[in-house]
């Protein structure tokens, strides 16, 4: 026989500023991956790729999302203590990240050289991996603690990275690289969250994630956030025009990148705040 | 620690008197005793659990601290650095029994008033840090020093034990197969909450 003893509740832990953490820290780390991807020759890009702007914009994105924590936390002004359990917590391990990742990538930029970029790339990395395992090792809320979640604060970080990297597409940019990673980013982050979404039958999994599978929360998350902007993009690489080696119209392609950055923005704003249910606690007699 | 579901009545003792001996601070919710009411065939049965932190064998708050404030002694217990945390909140999604909280305002339990203890729970260092049950360790810790025996001697006990007017709470050693606690295991059908989970957690109930 079960007894509930305390019903499933909302989380209130975590609030905007926890939000605005994975969002800006994810973004930040996987544009900064991405915008070297598409320097490779033949990526797309043009050495116009470089002013102060986006050299700056990955580790103010991270700095900004360290910064939004500290409205949240009860103790800010301990900070230096955030390092000491690296070995087992997450949360440490992103912090260490986030603090390598920003001034490796300022120093990258100030003096370009093969060592920083390495620091860099490492450290975003590592951000983007220890951001969806903090939500991941949660046990208390059923729909933060399912394995896929790691993978889809991945895949969420590079989609909405690709957005941003296609929001200068058409006045920095001479080929199809952006449009071609962001198709395939947002593809795949699709299908990750469309996985998430189904990911388990049990029954707090399920009603904690109804929110997210509301038609109003879908047409956000999958249709304005994925299907709108891979249908665009997939039109400008496929369709009519390509031949002559057209380009996304300037306008179109900041629509793009705004749907996108809304899609993924969404995506870790309804896991947060919308699906951030604790479980209920019950007593098997 | 275990409980004794068919002996608590609910009348909320242990929770006013951890409130009081350890200044819990207000809004907080080291122990709590859950009334529910269930069918069971032709009529209702009322039952109250205690609830409070669970001191599991593996506790999921204690990995996840970014500041190891979060630590378990020798002896099983799980307790808080007050200086070392940051108040990041990550140990209460964590914890699936709920027994962790965070105090962000200095307010008492009777609005603006305070009783007579609670200028004492008012303390700057228990704010925007993570609290929570710990088994009274500081007391069981003295009544060690002295040589005494928690569970059997009421200075080495936590007070929600030595304060139940039912006797519905037992405290001890689980590793010592001659405790009381040992022994009501074994001698009654108890569960854990949520040990699904795998936290193994130390707090059992004696059901039926």
């Amino acid at each position: 026989m079960k007894i509930e003893l305390i019903q499933p509740s909302k989380q209130k832990v975590w609030g905007w500023p926890a939000v605005a953490n994975f969002i800006l820290g994810g973004a930040g780390a996987g544009f900064y991956l991405l915008s070297f991807v598409t320097r490779i020759p033949g990526g797309g890009m043009t050495a116009m790729f470089d002013p102060v702007l986006f050299g700056l914009l990955a580790p103010v994105l991270v700095g900004l999302g360290f910064l939004c924590l500290t409205i949240e936390a009860g103790r800010p002004s301990r900070g230096r203590h955030l390092f000491r359990h690296v070995r087992h917590s997450w949360m440490s391990r992103e912090t260490l990240a986030g603090a390598i990742f920003v001034p490796a990538a300022v120093l990258h930029w100030l003096f370009p050289n093969t060592v920083l970029w390495l620091l860099g790339t490492a450290s975003a990395v590592g951000l983007m991996i220890s951001q969806g395992y903090i939500v991941y090792r949660a046990r208390a809320v059923p729909t933060w603690n399912v394995p896929i979640i790691p993978l889809l604060f991945v895949s969420s970080g590079f989609a909405t990275g690709a957005g941003l990297l296609l929001a200068p597409m058409g006045w920095l940019t001479t080929g199809r690289g952006p449009a071609v990673i962001a198709m395939i980013c947002v593809v795949v982050n699709l299908i990750v969250w469309l996985l998430y979404l189904h990911w388990s039958h049990d029954a707090s999994f399920r009603e904690g994630t109804k929110a997210l599978r509301r038609p109003i929360a879908l047409i956000l998350t999958v249709g304005i956030g994925h299907l709108l902007p891979a249908l665009v993009l997939l039109r400008a690489l496929v369709g009519p025009g390509v031949e002559t080696g057209a380009e996304l119209p300037h306008i179109v392609a900041a629509l793009v990148a705004v749907t996108i950055i809304t899609g993924g923005a969404s995506q870790k704003a309804g896991i947060i705040l919308a699906a951030g249910h604790y479980r209920g606690i019950v007593l098997r007699r | 620690m275990v409980i004794d579901l068919r002996k608590c009545i609910g009348c909320g003792t242990c929770q006013s008197v951890c409130w009081q001996i350890n200044n819990a601070p207000p809004g907080s919710l080291w122990r709590r005793v859950v009334d529910r009411e269930i069918r069971e065939y032709s009529w209702f049965l009322r039952v109250f659990v205690p609830i409070n932190c669970m001191h599991c064998s593996r506790p999921p708050c204690l990995k996840v601290c970014p500041t190891a404030a979060t630590y378990q002694r020798v002896d099983g217990i799980v307790g808080i650095k007050d200086e070392l945390c940051v108040g990041c909140g990550y140990c209460v999604v964590a914890c699936p029994y709920l027994a962790r909280t965070i105090t962000f305002q200095d307010k008492m339990r009777f609005e603006s008033k305070r009783d007579l203890q609670e200028p004492a729970a008012s303390k700057s260092d228990r704010i925007g840090v993570c609290t929570k049950c710990n088994f009274c360790s500081p007391r069981v810790e003295a009544g060690l020093a002295k040589g005494l025996i928690p569970g059997s001697d009421p200075e080495a006990t936590p007070v929600c034990v030595n304060f139940c007017i039912a006797n519905a709470l037992s405290f001890g050693d689980l590793d010592d197969p001659e405790s009381e606690v040992s022994r009501l295991i074994r001698k009654n059908k108890t569960v854990r909450l949520q040990e699904e989970l795998g936290t193994e957690p130390s707090v059992y109930y004696i059901v039926d």
